[in-house]
């Protein structure tokens, strides 16, 4: 009791009963709080000065009711950090308390306590109610704490991390104290916890020196609902299976504590709410074995787990670890409890994964003042492909599909910073893998790389010591694609901060010619507002063979401007330089090229481009439309290429007179282009057909078209307007006249490509339709 | 300075139609066509879109005669629908995984939710392997029907915070389309059998 604070004061008292108050966290503010009525049956009010004031004594009632538990302790300790920072230690265990017990003869026989309430770092007790009883045996005392009920057995956590309630939970223990051997023996203790389970514990304790042994033993805890609680996972979550826990301490110096235990489970079931993540028949075991020193606050801790049955899903992630077992060893050495040092980690998931890890935790508790090593050494790069990132995301990227990894892979990171805000840097290395879509091995790219990443989540922050990227090689063999086809290709790249630059100049073929790589460079790759520049040197170079890849046509186009600079930024890769190019005896230049939504699938090519004098008998060749001849001007406008098809444009075309062009139009392509706009083949009936024995191609005054694509609806339209005519194809002195007659006709883009088809058929069959067909 | 007292009463009106004329909302929202575009896509996807006349002779005949005086598909598709070579592509992917989600759809597994997406409801009864398929079908089903609604906010030319409004038309849509049995999502977390 305090002698400082009225507050301390008894309030009530008989001879037989006394009524006390007390609120002893004045007296010493972080220690015990208690509120409580005893009921004497004995001499008291030594009794209650010696409880008030001795922290001990304080100490041994918490260690009575929770019975010695060394895991409740270190609980207590912990959770007393996390919630107030207190300096709650191992070594101020009760069992220095007894002597001074002893030495008081203590003339109690049996005491009651009920409503006493009070908190004692992280752990608080609400409504304890109890009954001691105190008999001896020769020089031995023996407590026996009977029909002891805690209404509320809380677990303080700092938010948002959740508390763990525990409500009725009831104790019961006998503990034999023997003065003369400085002996302590919890016989029994049995503490209830009814969402969970009964924690059996006993032990003997000597309390002057080494030696003793107990141990906390439960078969069967339902620990389901408390692992959803410290991991803080969903109310839906549904998580239920038997623990099987023994734990074995023993004390064999005064200041050493040695533990033991193993955690086993079998049936495992887990489902959460959203399907996200599924468990079945998961048998989790670990083993854990340490010693704490009780001075020094240090312990070393040595565990392992495994999983060895069951299967998991993971969101898209399918693991059955019958045929992959996963197992994690860990040896750690702890300063107090807020520094680790990880002396070797691994973990492996058997023929599909393995990684080591080493390094210090300045800040256990709030995962921060990281300096870890991870390390994944050389091994097959296919089962992890397949298990871990094909398999699950195959359907969501079906290009993921196709592919198929071979090699060797490995890779090493190096963290700090905190979890919070982690800095990663890294290489990933490619030893001999072989990446093919085809299922033809033989035409699989080899890779050889060891390819450099840096991750930081604060990238404006300026660091003490400025640090060098790390550079990197990726050596790509055998590509043997359509578009590229070389024996070997060197990149040199160095990660910088959340970005990649290329520091050496790449040239690639293209065809039987080349073009140079000369910047790329990416920043903040890792965030939406991602950055990035590339430029290439191509002057003169020809694009018949991309264009014959990606139009299927052999077109004849040389690119003329001397550097095509682009660049990222808003998910979008902007052209920065006009694109000019030579196509068919004319000119081109491509402006405002872009591609929109860069990394969806859903990505937008757009542009707008001009060009002149075109020669459209070379353009008419490449093409079944049939032959017309003369020179083409015309300007697209707001091309826009989504999943490799026109979704708008706003086209037209115009030929251009030249002196010495003739200017003609085959009978084919007339009637194809009035296929094309709707219309009837102009060569019908007998004088059609009288025509078409005679003449095989007529002359033209002008070709003029304009042709939008919008909302999947062509329109087409007639560039030359006379009285009121609205003309595609103004003859010359003869010839014929293809009339727009239906300004405001729309084709849909699945009757286009009928049109279209139908040409091509008749093309190919030899001969040009006899009837366009109107929608 | 003197006011008349007609004026007098004008003037808190005419200060407020001030007010109201600096607040421009946009409110347009093309819900028809919106509406008629789900009902092509989701008849399309759902297999329906090849449904054209009766299959009895005279009623053929008479479907026929019908179509003279009724405007031709592609008149009314111009009007009303919204497509594109993005939309296409998106729909054509999700033709293709509708005969995958089906079986699914019809086990109670999957149920059309009220906001456009698929839901995974229960699949208690899925071994692990299927629930993983499961996930990485919805998975997929859900990034393209985002794709879509996007694609068509876009082609319409609308603000993005109009996307949760063709979200809810698509959801109505895929609702209706469902076959019987399948579960649908009338109210959040409501969930009953069609």
């Amino acid at each position: 009791m305090c002698r400082q604070h009225s507050a301390c004061v008894p309030v009530f008292s008989t001879t037989n009963h006394l009524i006390y108050t007390s609120n002893l966290n004045q007296c010493r503010p972080s220690s015990l709080n208690l509120s409580c009525k005893l009921f004497q049956s004995g001499r008291l009010s030594g009794v209650l000065r010696f409880a008030g004031t001795n922290r001990r004594v304080r100490a041994f009632v918490l260690f009575l009711i929770l019975a010695s538990s060394a895991g409740w302790a270190a609980a207590a300790v912990y959770g007393s950090r996390t919630l107030d920072g207190g300096e709650g230690s191992l070594h101020r265990s009760p069992f220095g308390v007894l002597d001074d017990l002893w030495a008081n003869n203590l003339p109690i026989d049996t005491f009651t306590v009920e409503q006493l309430s009070f908190r004692w770092r992280a752990l608080s007790f609400e409504n304890l109610s109890a009954t001691v009883s105190l008999s001896t045996s020769g020089k031995i005392k023996i407590f026996k704490l009977t029909e002891c009920h805690i209404k509320k057995f809380v677990f303080l956590r700092n938010p948002p991390s959740k508390s763990i309630l525990f409500e009725n939970v009831t104790i019961k223990a006998k503990v034999a104290w023997d003065g003369e051997q400085n002996e302590v023996k919890i016989e029994t203790c049995e503490v209830n916890l009814p969402t969970l389970g009964v924690l059996h514990c006993e032990g003997t304790f000597r309390t002057d020196r080494e030696g003793g042994a107990g141990s906390i033993e439960s078969p069967h805890l339902k620990a389901g609902r408390l692992l959803a609680d410290l991991l803080a996972l969903d109310e839906g979550f549904s998580l239920n299976f038997p623990l099987a826990a023994r734990f074995d301490l023993s004390r064999p110096t005064p200041d050493q504590v040695h533990f033991e235990g193993k955690l086993s489970a079998s049936g495992v079931k887990l489902q959460d709410k959203s399907f996200i993540y599924a468990g079945e028949n998961l048998s989790p075991l670990l083993k854990i074995k340490g010693a704490w020193n009780l001075t020094q606050e240090r312990g070393r801790v040595d565990a392992s787990f495994s999983l060895r049955t069951g299967e998991v899903l993971i969101d898209k992630i399918y693991l059955d670890f019958a045929k992959t077992p996963l197992t994690l060893q860990l040896s750690l050495a702890l300063d107090g409890l807020q520094k680790v040092n990880i002396a070797s980690s691994q973990i492996l998931l058997e023929s599909i994964w393995s990684a080591q890890c080493k390094g210090s935790i300045s800040n256990l508790l709030q995962m921060s003042g990281l300096d870890l090593d991870f390390f994944s050494p050389t091994q097959p790069i296919q089962s992890f492909w397949n298990k871990l990132i094909k398999d699950p995301l195959g359907e969501v990227h079906p290009a993921l599909h196709g592919t198929n990894l071979n090699g060797q892979w490995g890779s090493r990171a190096h963290l700090e910073g905190s979890l919070a805000r982690p800095k990663v840097r890294g290489w990933v290395g490619l030893e001999e893998v072989s990446v093919d879509y085809s299922g033809k091995p033989a035409d699989a790219v080899v890779i050889n790389c060891e390819f450099p990443f840096w991750f930081d989540s604060n990238p404006q922050a300026s660091s003490d010591k400025p640090l060098n990227g790390r550079k990197g090689v990726i050596q790509l063999d055998n590509l043997k694609g359509s578009l590229l086809n070389l024996n070997s290709l060197t990149l040199l790249v160095e990660a910088q901060k959340n970005g990649w630059v290329l520091l050496n100049d790449v040239t690639l073929p293209l065809g039987k010619d080349q073009f140079k790589i000369s910047e790329f460079e990416l920043h903040d790759v890792w965030s939406p507002e991602r950055t990035g520049q590339l430029v290439i040197l191509a002057d003169g170079l020809p694009l018949r063979p991309l264009l014959g890849r990606l139009l299927d046509t052999s077109l004849e186009a040389t690119l003329t401007s001397p550097k095509l600079a682009f660049r990222l930024g808003n998910n979008r890769l902007e052209s920065l330089d006009k694109i000019d190019l030579d196509v068919l005896s004319g000119s081109l230049r491509i402006e405002s090229f872009a591609i929109d939504r860069l990394l969806s699938s859903g990505r937008v090519a757009s542009l707008s481009a001009s060009w002149n004098d075109v020669d459209l008998k070379r353009l008419t060749d490449l093409t079944d439309f049939g032959e017309i001849t003369g020179r083409l001007k015309g300007v697209v406008d707001n091309l826009q290429i989504s999943y490799g098809m026109p979704v708008a444009f706003d086209l037209m075309l115009e030929s251009v007179p030249r002196p010495g062009v003739p200017q003609r139009i085959s009978l084919a392509a007339l009637e194809n282009l009035t296929a094309l706009g709707g219309g009837q083949s102009p060569f019908m009936g007998l004088a059609g057909g009288l025509i078409t024995t005679f003449f095989k191609d007529f002359s033209y005054q002008k070709i003029g078209i304009r042709c939008i694509l919008k909302n999947d609806f062509f329109t087409i339209r007639g560039l030359i307007e006379e009285n009121g005519t609205e003309y595609l194809v103004k003859r010359g002195l003869t010839g014929v006249n293809v009339i727009n007659q239906h300004t405001s006709n729309r084709i849909s883009w699945n009757d286009m490509i009928r049109r279209l088809e139908r040409i091509n058929r008749t093309a190919e069959q030899g001969g040009a339709p006899t009837q366009g067909e109107e929608k | 300075m003197t006011i008349n007292t007609g004026w007098k009463k004008i003037i808190p009106f005419m200060i407020f139609l001030g007010l109201l004329s600096c607040v421009t909302v946009n409110i347009y929202f093309p819900a028809e066509e919106v509406r008629k575009t789900a009902e092509e896509i989701v008849g399309e996807v759902r297999g329906q879109a090849e449904q054209t006349g009766p299959q009895s002779f005279l009623l053929q005949r008479l479907f026929q005669f019908s179509c003279l005086f009724a405007p031709s598909e592609a008149h009314a598709q111009a009007e009303t629908t919204v497509s594109n070579g993005a939309i296409r592509a998106v729909k054509e992917r999700l033709k293709q995984r509708a005969p995958q989600l089906a079986p699914f759809f019809d086990q109670g597994v999957i149920g059309e939710s009220n906001n456009g997406y698929v839901r995974i409801i229960a699949s208690g009864s899925l071994d692990m392997k299927q629930k993983a398929a499961v996930n990485r079908l919805v998975e997929a089903e859900n990034k393209d029907r985002r794709q879509l609604y996007q694609e068509i906010v876009r082609a319409l030319n609308l603000d993005s915070s109009q996307l949760s409004r063709v979200e809810s038309i698509f959801a109505s849509e895929w609702q209706q389309t469902a076959r019987p049995g399948w579960k649908i999502e009338k109210a959040p977390g409501q969930w009953v059998k069609k």
